[in-house]
């Protein structure tokens, strides 16, 4: 017997690596569980068709209130847990890291160090920018009535990637909130979640920045927070 | 070679025959022509095709209440050009002016709420178990475009629900309008229209009788990249829908979140602005 035992354990690491990589295979197939219970992901639901809109021009026909959102890959905790949602792709910091690098704004990189004092002073220190994004945004809804009187509201622009998969940073205002002017992401960049309940807020982290949710075109959103208290 | 010569013809037949075939060319090609040529061009503007657009437009408009179930679905085009249509189903209660319910549940099996109960509007997810509210006090078409153009909520179709779903119609640039035929596959038969526009081209099946509804609708988005096509069925339409007491009150499931609602909001500098604008 003595002289088999090479035999048995390359036998064995030869049984291990192929059972491993079936399982990789599988994984990389299946890619976990969708938002809805359902298998898949990696495609992109977005698009010129998706909004269903009688009228429809090219950003660059017009201009429009969204910022350029690039496809990305994240991960994006169900409530209470942390389990995936492959249908948002799958992600990881590096990108989150990398997006940052490509020429995020300064205040957003403040935001993602996930202290709450820095992330105040930032927006004092960028109110002058947060109002010319409110004055932007009042240009906008100017803008917008002039087409309702055109009947184009419900115009949904494409060329600006309505894409669910995006992770990349996006401000918006935050219709009857303290903040005035959130950074969000729509899917979480990264795949181990915290996921802290404090008060009636959920936060997550992700490295060291913290994200609550919010509600953005009918989508729930990550908004780039301050740490819950105690953390 | 006498065989051949035989065979050899004199200049007039050729001449004849060389004037045959003109004859029979010219007299041919405009009878083919014609056999292929569509019975409607691009530019046409088709009044009864136009009367009955208006009709269901103006029908829908004034109908104080409904209820009906929009089963769509869209392409979805991905970064390799690959075409993935995604679906939606919305089960949709209006009762004018200012009540409006939409249950939405999408293919991947995310369901969703939208209430508006004439002073604010209530968005819930449930598989995140959040909502978010915004005070909003008007009627339902108040609240429609403030979804759509305001907070860029994704609602399709939504403006057939709007009380100023024709004169929108009667203002849009149709650059051509035909009826193309007659279709018998609904529960009804309906009237199939072909609808041009200057950014999208839409298909409507429209049903014949005293309540022209509309059963399907196709939009094609021709100037997008790949001409993506939105595709809808209207069922179960009903002009007496049952409305219960809290068919409009949100009450919050237990260990729901109320977030916030953002809207994005353009950053200087990353979008040309518009001339003109101020």
């Amino acid at each position: 017997m003595s002289h088999k035992s090479p035999v048995f354990v390359l036998f064995i690491g030869i049984t291990f690596l192929f059972l491993t990589t079936l399982i990789g295979m599988a994984e990389a197939r299946g890619g976990g569980r969708g938002g809805g219970g359902g298998r898949g992901g990696g495609f992109s639901r977005g698009g010129a068709a998706s909004g269903g809109s009688f009228s429809s021009r090219s950003a660059s026909q017009r201009p429009s209130q969204s910022m350029n959102r690039k496809a990305g890959a994240a991960q994006r905790p169900s409530q209470g847990s942390a389990a995936q949602r492959p249908a948002k792709s799958a992600g990881t910091r590096e990108n989150a890291s990398q997006r940052q690098g490509q020429g995020q704004r300064q205040e957003n990189a403040g935001e993602r160090q996930g202290q709450r004092q820095d992330n105040s002073g930032d927006r004092q220190g960028n109110r002058d920018e947060n109002r010319e994004d409110w004055q932007d945004h009042a240009n906008d809804a100017r803008e917008d009535r002039q087409d309702f009187v055109e009947d184009e509201w419900d115009d949904h622009r494409y060329g600006y990637g309505y894409n669910n998969t995006g992770a990349a940073f996006v401000t918006g205002v935050a219709v009857g909130a303290a903040v005035a002017s959130p950074t969000y992401v729509t899917t979480l960049p990264c795949t181990s979640t915290t996921i802290i309940s404090s008060g009636s807020t959920t936060y997550y982290q992700c490295g060291t920045t913290w994200y609550s949710r919010g509600y953005q075109g009918g989508t729930v959103v990550y908004v780039v927070s301050g740490a819950p208290s105690g953390y | 070679m006498k065989h051949i010569s035989r065979l050899r013809l004199g200049r007039p037949f050729w001449a004849l025959f060389a004037v045959m075939a003109v004859v029979l060319t010219l007299g041919t090609t405009p009878v083919l022509a014609a056999a292929d040529t569509p019975t409607t061009t691009a530019a046409e503007q088709d009044p009864e095709a136009k009367a009955i657009l208006m009709k269901m437009a103006d029908f829908m408009a004034k109908a104080p209440a409904f209820s009906m179930t929009l089963r769509s679905g869209y392409d979805a085009i991905q970064e390799d050009g690959q075409y993935i249509e995604f679906g939606e189903q919305r089960h949709i209660l209006l009762n004018r002016p200012d009540q409006l319910r939409v249950e939405t549940e999408r293919s991947d099996g995310e369901q969703g709420l939208v209430l508006f109960n004439g002073k604010e509007i209530t968005a819930f997810k449930a598989d995140d178990n959040v909502f978010a509210q915004v005070e909003k006090p008007g009627t339902v078409d108040d609240a429609l475009v403030y979804l759509v153009r305001d907070l860029q909520f994704t609602f399709p179709l939504a403006r057939m629900l709007h009380s100023g779903f024709a004169q929108q119609m009667e203002k849009k640039k149709i650059t051509a309008i035909s009826y193309v035929e007659e279709n018998f596959l609904f529960d009804v038969v309906t009237d199939h229209l072909a609808i041009r526009t200057e950014d999208v081209d839409m298909q409507l099946w429209i049903a014949q009788g005293d309540k022209p509804l509309p059963r399907r609708v196709i939009l094609t988005y021709k100037n997008a990249p790949g001409q993506p096509q939105f595709r809808g069925d209207f069922t179960e339409w009903s002009l007496a829908p049952k409305i219960a007491a809290d068919s409009f009150t949100f009450t919050p499931p237990a260990g729901a979140e109320k977030v916030p609602v953002i809207v994005r909001v353009r950053q200087k500098g990353s979008i040309p602005v518009q001339k003109g604008g101020e």
